[in-house]
C-alpha cells in the first residue's frame, strides 16, 4: 500500500472551530490514501485535549492519530513534530478551518508534477487564495452561517482548473511534498517561533531550488480566519514580514509584480461570470455597433430604446471598438431589474482599422460567436469593423440583419458628398469617384470597385436589410442588386419620450413674435452650417434670426445665435424657451431617416429641410415643412423671406407635424423581434402588432 | 480542456482584460488632464500605472501615454537586463526644481573651479556639469570656462547637475538657463539583445570617466595660462543676486 497523505492538524485552543475541522476532513475523506494526525499543543483549555482525546479513540473512515504535546511549543514546531512523525506528503490544515467533498483528491492531482512542492486551495480568508467578494457575498461566507458546501460545490463547476502558479503557497491548508520536505527540511522553527511566515519562508527556500507552488483554484477550503491565534496575528503578521523581507531581498518586487500580474486574475473572473449566468432558454441578440453603446448619438439611442423594448424576449451583447480592441458588452435580462451587464475586451487595435477585411476584427467576431449562442446578430454600423463582420458570419447559423443607419456599404465616403461638398447621389460613372476618393479618403478608385466587389461577394449573409426610410434604400439599390425579398422599411421611431416631449406650436408665437429659425444638429459643412451662415448673413437687413443648437465644428456666422449642445430629450423645451417656430435641416448629406426630424415634429415645429433623402421623403409624406436645395442657399433664403411674411402657412405645417403619427422605438421593436426569428421559429410577436406609419394622421 | 472550459476561459480572460482597459482609460485621463509641467503629478499617477497594470501590459502601453502627455516628465523605465542610468525620483527632483525657474533672463555662465570641475551658473545656483561630453559640447557653445576660485563656487547654492536627458519621444536634450537645449549628432549605443551580447566574453571596461580626467587635467593645464580674472566673474554673478 502506498504512503498517506498526512493531514496535520495543530490545535491549540479553539474547540468548536477544532470539532468541525476534524470532523470536515474525516466526513469528506480521500480517495489517495489518507490519515488525519491532530497534535495538540498543549492547549489552554482542557476540553480540548479531552476531545481530541475522545475524537481519536472513535471509528473513523479513515485513519486518526493523536499527539499531544508536552508543554505548549508553539503552531511552527507543532507542524516540524508533525513532518518528523509522517514519511510521506503532508497538509498542513489550520484547525480552523473546514475541508469540502474532493479536496484531498484534487490537491494531490495537482501536486503531481515532480517540481511541485506545496499546492494551496481557494478559500475566503487565505491571502492571494480569497475567492472574490462577491463569492464569499453569495454563499454567506462571512456570515453565521456560511453554506461551505454549496460554495465548494460551486467552485468546483466554475472553476477553470488552471492551477496557476504562485510564489508561495498561503499556510491555512497546505500540501507539502515529501520531496521538498526531504530537500529542505521542515519549517524554520529558531527564526518563526509562533508562527507568521514559516509558510513562506519554506516555499522561498524552495523556489530557490527549483520547486515551483500552485494553487488548486477547483477546491474551496473554508477558514474562519485568525482563530488559532486571536489578537497575536497583527503583530505576528508583521513580524514575520520584516524577517522575510530581510531574508529574501527579491521578494518585496516579487510580491508586488505578482500582485499586479495577479495568477488567479482569469480564475476568479471565471467564478465571477459563472455566478450568474444566462437563462439559456431566452433567446440573444449580438449587436455590432461602431461605438459605445453610452453615446449620445441617434443610433446609439436607438439601440438601447431597441434593447429595452425587447428585454421581455431577447438578452442582447453588444460588441463595439475601443482604441484596444473590440468589446462585448453583455445585458442579461432576468425580471423587471437592471440587466446583469459585463464588459469584456478583446484585444487588438480597432482605431486603426484601415484594411477592407480586418483579420482582427473578423477573428474578434468569430470568438465572440464561439463564447456564446446568439439567435441573431443585428449589424448597425460597420465603421471602425471594417467589412469583417460580413465575413466572420457566413457560417453564422442564425439570422443577420443590417440597419443601414448611412450608405458605408454603397461608399467608404459614407456622406455620399462629392469631395465632402455637394450630395453625390452615388454616381454610376466611377470617374466622378475616382476625383472624390482621393483626397476624402485616401481611396482609388479600384479600391472602391475592390470594396464593393467585397461587399457584393457576401451580401447574402444579411438575411434582412432594415432601412428606415425608402430613399435609403434606393441609394443602396444604386450599388448593389439587392433581394427585394430582403428589404424591409421600419421607420426608426422616436428615441425621446413622444408622450412627455408632444406640443402643438403656440399660434402666437408664430404670429406676434420675429420669426425665429433654428438650425439643429452637428455645426459643420456636411450638416448645412456652410448653407445657413450664408442664409444668416443674406437675412442681416430683416428681423429674422437664425439660431443654432449642437456642437460646432466649424465657425457659425456672426448673425447665428449659438446655443451650444443639447440633450434630444430636451429638444422641445430648448425650441419652445427660444421661440424657435420653424426648424431649418439644410444638409447636403442625404439622411437615412433623420431623428432631428422627429423631435422637431414631436415639438410640433415644420421643418425646412433637404430636398432629397429621407429628411426630403418625411417631410413630403407628412406635408409638415418644406424642402429646398442647400446647393441653392438663396434659394433657402427666399423661402425664410416667404415664410415670414406668411405666418398661416407656418401655422398650417405645424398644424400637420402635430397631427402627424410619431411612435416611439418600442413600437417598432416587434418588427425586429421577427426578423431576429429563424424562419422554422414560429414564436408570435411579442409587442405593438399592427402599429400605423408616420404620414398616416392621429385623428 | 473542454469545448465549455475553454469558452469560459476566454469570457474570463477578456473581462480580465476589460478591467485592465478600464484602469488604464482612468490613469490615462488623469494623465491627459496633468499639465505637461506638473512632473510631481505625473510621477505620482504614473506610479499607479505601474501599481496596477501587470508589466507586460504596462509596457505595451507606455509609448502611447507618452505620447498622450506632451512631458519628459514619465519615468522612462530601464530594460530589466541594463543598468539604471539614474534613479528616476532623482532626475524628478531635478525637472521639479529647473522648472520652477522657468526661462531665465541671464545668460548662464560656463565657469571652472581650480579642481577642474565645470559649473553652469544660474542666478545663485552653481550647476555641476559631471560629464566630459556634456563639458565640451557647453564649452563649443558658450565658449571657454571662466576660471573662478574655490571661495567663490562654495558661496553658491548647489543646484541640479546639467546632465543629459531624454524623454520618449525627441532627441536627448539639457537643460540650461531654464531651457531644454536639444543636443544633436550624439553617438547613441545600437541595441542588441542579451543572448547576442552575451556571445561574447567580457573584457576590461574602458572607463569614459578616465577620458574625461584626462580632458579636464588637459583643460586646467590651458586654463591657467588663459584665466580671466576671477573678479570679473564674481561680480558679474554677485550682480545678479537680489538685493
Amino acid at each position: 500500500m502506498s504512503v498517506p497523505v498526512t493531514v496535520i492538524v495543530p490545535v491549540y485552543g479553539g474547540l468548536d472551530d477544532v470539532v468541525a475541522c476534524l470532523g470536515s476532513v474525516v466526513r469528506h475523506g480521500a480517495d489517495v490514501p489518507i490519515e488525519l494526525l491532530v497534535i495538540d499543543d498543549a492547549s489552554p483549555q482542557p476540553e480540548v485535549a479531552v476531545f481530541v482525546d475522545q475524537f481519536g479513540e472513535q471509528d473513523h473512515p479513515i485513519p486518526v492519530r493523536v499527539l499531544h504535546n508536552p508543554q505548549n511549543v508553539g503552531f511552527v514546531r507543532t507542524v516540524n513534530r508533525g513532518l518528523a512523525a509522517t514519511k510521506g506528503d503532508v497538509v498542513i490544515l489550520n484547525s480552523d478551518t473546514q475541508v469540502t467533498a474532493g479536496w484531498l483528491d484534487r490537491m494531490v492531482e495537482a501536486a503531481a508534477a515532480d517540481d511541485v512542492a506545496t499546492v494551496t486551495p481557494l478559500t475566503n480568508f487565505g491571502s492571494i487564495c480569497t475567492i472574490p467578494a462577491s463569492v464569499i457575498d453569495a454563499f454567506d461566507l462571512a456570515g453565521d452561517a456560511p453554506r461551505i458546501d454549496e460554495c465548494a460545490q460551486f467552485v468546483a463547476r466554475a472553476s477553470l482548473g488552471l492551477r496557476p502558479d504562485v510564489i508561495t503557497g498561503v499556510g491555512f491548508c497546505m500540501l507539502m511534498r515529501r520531496d521538498a520536505i526531504d530537500v529542505l527540511g521542515g519549517f524554520d522553527e529558531e527564526t518563526f517561533g509562533l508562527g507568521y511566515g514559516e509558510e513562506v519562508d519554506f516555499c522561498l527556500r524552495a523556489s530557490r531550488v527549483g520547486f515551483r507552488h500552485v494553487v488548486e483554484d477547483s477546491t474551496f477550503v473554508y477558514h474562519h480566519g485568525g482563530g488559532s491565534f486571536g489578537e497575536s496575528r497583527r503583530l505576528g503578521l508583521a513580524r514575520g514580514s520584516a524577517i522575510l523581507h530581510g531574508r529574501y531581498g527579491f521578494f518585496r518586487p516579487a510580491n508586488r509584480r505578482e500582485r499586479t500580474e495577479n495568477p488567479l486574475a482569469v480564475p476568479f473572473a471565471a467564478l465571477e461570470l459563472a455566478l450568474d449566468t444566462r437563462d439559456p432558454s431566452r433567446r440573444q441578440v449580438l449587436h455590432i455597433l461602431h461605438s459605445s453603446p453610452g453615446a449620445l448619438g441617434g443610433t446609439e439611442k436607438h439601440l438601447r430604446s431597441l434593447i429595452e423594448a425587447l428585454r421581455g424576449e431577447y438578452d442582447a451583447s453588444i460588441l463595439f471598438p475601443v482604441e484596444s480592441g473590440f468589446v462585448l458588452r453583455t445585458m442579461w435580462f432576468t425580471g423587471d431589474g437592471p440587466p446583469v451587464e459585463r464588459e469584456m475586451l478583446f484585444p487588438g487595435a480597432a482605431g486603426r482599422v484601415d484594411k477592407l477585411v480586418d483579420d482582427v476584427a473578423a477573428e474578434t467576431l468569430r470568438a465572440v460567436l464561439d463564447v456564446d449562442h446568439y439567435d441573431a446578430v443585428h449589424i448597425h454600423n460597420l465603421i471602425h469593423h471594417s467589412l469583417a463582420p460580413l465575413h466572420a458570419l457566413e457560417d453564422f447559423d442564425g439570422q443577420v440583419v443590417c440597419s443601414v443607419r448611412d450608405l458605408y456599404l454603397a461608399c467608404p465616403n459614407h456622406w455620399l458628398l462629392f469631395r465632402n461638398q455637394a450630395a453625390c447621389g452615388i454616381p454610376e460613372d466611377l470617374e466622378v469617384c475616382a476625383a472624390c476618393l482621393p483626397p476624402t479618403r485616401g481611396m482609388a478608385r479600384e479600391d472602391l470597385e475592390a470594396f464593393r466587389g467585397a461587399v457584393g461577394d457576401h451580401i447574402d449573409v444579411v438575411d434582412h436589410w432594415v432601412f428606415a426610410s425608402q430613399s435609403a434604400a434606393d441609394y443602396m439599390l444604386r450599388a448593389y442588386d439587392l433581394d427585394p425579398g430582403r428589404i424591409e422599411l421600419i421607420q426608426h421611431g422616436a428615441i425621446i419620450d413622444v408622450d412627455r416631449a408632444r406640443r402643438p406650436l403656440d399660434p402666437a408665437l408664430v404670429t406676434d413674435e420675429p420669426l425665429r429659425v433654428g438650425f439643429v444638429g452637428m455645426g459643420w459643412p456636411k450638416k448645412g452650417l456652410d448653407v445657413v451662415n450664408r442664409v444668416a448673413d443674406r437675412l442681416g437687413d430683416t428681423s429674422i434670426e437664425i439660431h443654432h443648437f449642437g456642437k460646432l465644428r466649424a465657425d457659425p456666422s456672426p448673425r447665428v445665435h449659438v446655443h451650444g449642445t443639447y440633450d434630444n430629450e430636451v429638444l422641445p423645451e430648448l425650441l419652445d424657451l427660444s421661440g424657435i417656430q420653424v426648424v431649418l435641416l439644410p444638409a447636403p448629406y442625404a439622411e437615412t431617416f433623420g431623428h432631428v426630424l422627429t423631435e422637431a415634429f414631436v415639438a410640433g415645429r415644420p421643418v425646412i429641410g433637404t430636398s432629397y433623402g429621407a429628411l426630403a421623403e418625411r417631410i413630403r409624406a407628412s406635408g409638415a415643412g418644406w424642402t429646398v436645395d442647400p446647393d441653392d442657399p438663396e434659394s433657402v433664403e427666399a423661402l425664410v423671406r416667404a415664410l415670414d411674411r406668411h405666418r398661416p402657412e407656418i401655422l398650417r405645417a405645424a398644424e400637420a407635424a402635430h397631427e402627424l403619427v410619431l411612435r416611439p422605438v418600442a413600437e417598432t421593436a416587434h418588427r425586429y423581434a421577427e426578423l431576429y426569428r429563424r424562419p422554422d421559429d414560429t414564436e408570435p410577436a411579442t409587442a405593438g402588432a399592427t402599429a400605423p406609419t408616420e404620414g398616416e394622421p392621429r385623428r | 480542456m473542454s469545448d465549455d472550459r475553454l469558452r469560459r476561459q476566454l469570457q474570463a480572460q477578456a473581462v480580465v482584460n476589460r478591467q485592465l482597459h478600464a484602469q488604464l482609460a482612468e490613469v490615462t485621463a488623469e494623465l491627459r488632464a496633468v499639465k505637461g509641467n506638473d512632473a510631481n503629478t505625473v510621477r505620482v499617477l504614473w506610479q499607479r500605472i505601474e501599481s496596477v497594470l501587470p508589466r507586460s501590459v504596462a509596457s505595451k502601453v507606455e509609448r502611447r501615454v507618452r505620447g498622450a502627455l506632451g512631458t519628459p516628465a514619465g519615468p522612462r523605465r530601464a530594460r530589466p537586463a541594463r543598468p539604471a542610468a539614474r534613479e528616476r525620483t532623482e532626475t524628478h527632483d531635478w525637472l521639479d526644481e529647473l522648472h520652477g525657474t522657468g526661462p531665465l533672463e541671464d545668460e548662464p555662465t560656463l565657469v571652472q573651479d581650480p579642481e577642474g570641475d565645470l559649473f553652469v551658473i544660474e542666478g545663485s545656483l552653481r550647476r555641476p556639469v559631471p560629464r566630459m561630453i556634456v563639458g565640451a559640447l557647453l564649452t563649443a557653445e558658450m565658449g571657454q570656462p571662466e576660471p573662478v576660485t574655490a571661495e567663490v563656487i562654495g558661496e553658491l547654492d548647489e543646484g541640479p547637475p546639467v546632465d543629459l536627458l531624454q524623454a520618449p519621444s525627441g532627441p536627448p536634450f539639457v537643460i540650461v538657463g531654464g531651457r531644454r537645449r536639444p543636443v544633436n549628432g550624439l553617438a547613441i549605443p545600437h541595441d542588441v539583445e542579451d543572448d547576442q551580447a552575451e556571445r561574447f566574453e567580457e573584457g576590461r571596461p574602458l572607463r569614459v570617466y578616465r577620458l574625461q580626467q584626462a580632458v579636464a587635467a588637459k583643460r586646467q593645464e590651458g586654463t591657467t595660462s588663459s584665466a580671466a580674472p576671477a573678479a570679473t566673474v564674481v561680480g558679474r554673478i554677485r550682480a545678479r543676486w537680489p538685493g
